[in-house]
């Protein structure tokens, strides 16, 4: 028998956590390179559940199909019974039919200098994102948010200030089952080796300090053009420069970020009450 | 012990928005970048050659030493444009022999 040449495919699946998109035609331009690039998972900033739902709506390609996570999970929920069948359910999906699948994320970044303020933000504002990351240089602030069940991600730029990553902040992090999304961008924008080298060196002293922790983190690009996105395998490569190890990034680029989504997804649409976004009053 | 030094092909996409670069602007966006990275003792270690770039296509071919393979896999994830047009250096196939990578880079 004829051995069939290249049949090994490459099963690996991206994602773009951040996209912070300005235009609707954006979202075409960033979903077509990445539907090339067989990024499946696009997160998009400042964009809420309604308005992804009505872009969906008006979308038309013949070549690939642009879907809510809501979506997926309603046509896996048929033969879905637990979580980890969900996971499964999602990846294989994504790959099936040679990667013509985008999914997009909403999601909200915001930045608040004082507890009360984003106690009011949260209470109103967290059932219209799948997705809700915080971004602040308030220490205190970063350490309630840490316990809030509502917030997933603690965004922190390679050019932030290393102190707001303490170790006590990494330590409840991990009690609390969250991730740190380690932004990328300033790498890949830097126009003087300066500012390359200020930020690799800041981010490996950040990246240090949550690793030691054994605390989880995610890593993002943040494109700030179509052609800035990077699949997980590139920016796995990237994260060496900050001093971890390509195998010790294998779930820092899809799967966490999925296991979010989909964690997320089950909640706001369940009937059922769930900690964090629907809770009884 | 003498140490042989294999050498790894990449087969690569240049996804571009606009002009596909010629190989001259593109040798040149590399190896600058990789001098800047890894300085020039790990520019020189890596023995980068450019086998065949086609320019309709945007594919081509890259030979590099095994050990730097890592280290030219980031400086493709870390460039961003080519003479100010945007720029993505995709690799899609990687051997350790020449004939493969060309069969896997005609069936493109």
């Amino acid at each position: 028998m004829q051995k069939t040449k290249f049949s090994k495919k490459n099963n690996s699946l991206s994602c773009e956590n951040y996209l912070a998109i300005y235009q609707d035609e954006d979202i075409v331009n960033y979903c077509d390179i990445a539907n090339k690039m067989h990024i499946s998972l696009l997160a998009i900033d400042n964009v809420n559940i309604s308005q992804r739902n009505k872009f969906l709506e008006v979308f038309n390609n013949k070549e690939y199909s642009i879907l809510s996570p809501q979506m997926l999970y309603e046509e896996l929920r048929k033969n879905c019974f637990d979580f980890s069948q969900f996971i499964d359910g999602f990846k294989k999906a994504l790959i099936h039919d040679n990667y013509n699948k985008v999914v997009l994320v909403s999601r909200k970044t915001f930045s608040k200098e004082s507890i009360e303020e984003l106690k009011s933000f949260l209470s109103s504002n967290r059932s219209d994102y799948e997705l809700i990351c915080l971004k602040s240089k308030n220490q205190k602030l970063l350490k309630w948010a840490a316990k809030d069940r509502r917030i997933d991600y603690i965004s922190i730029d390679l050019l932030d200030d290393s102190s707001i990553v303490d170790n006590a902040l990494c330590s409840l992090m991990k009690q609390n089952d969250k991730n740190f999304e380690i932004i990328l961008s300033s790498l890949l924008n830097s126009n003087t080796e300066k500012v390359f080298s200020a930020a690799l060196r800041n981010g490996k002293k950040i990246v240090e300090r949550i690793d030691s922790n054994n605390t989880p983190m995610i890593f993002t690009i943040k494109p700030s053009t179509p052609c800035q996105l990077r699949t997980s395998s590139q920016i796995r490569h990237i994260t060496q420069l900050l001093g971890i190890p390509y195998n010790k990034t294998k779930s820092s680029t899809f799967h966490n970020q999925l296991v979010r989504v989909i964690k997320n997804v089950i909640k706001l649409h369940d009937t059922h009450l769930f900690e964090g976004i629907k809770e009884g009053s | 012990m003498v140490v042989l030094t294999r050498d790894r092909y990449i087969v690569f996409q240049a996804i571009v928005k606009s002009t596909v670069p010629n190989l001259t602007e593109l040798k040149t966006t590399i190896w600058k970048k990789y001098e800047t990275i890894f300085g020039l003792s790990g520019t020189s270690e890596a023995g980068l050659y450019f086998e065949t770039f086609d320019e309709k296509n945007g594919t081509g071919l890259i030979r590099c030493s095994s050990r730097s393979l890592s280290s030219l896999l980031t400086i493709f994830a870390l460039i961003t444009k080519i003479k100010e047009d945007d720029v993505i250096l995709l690799p899609l196939f990687i051997s350790g022999l020449i004939k493969k990578a060309k069969a896997y880079l005609s069936n493109i």
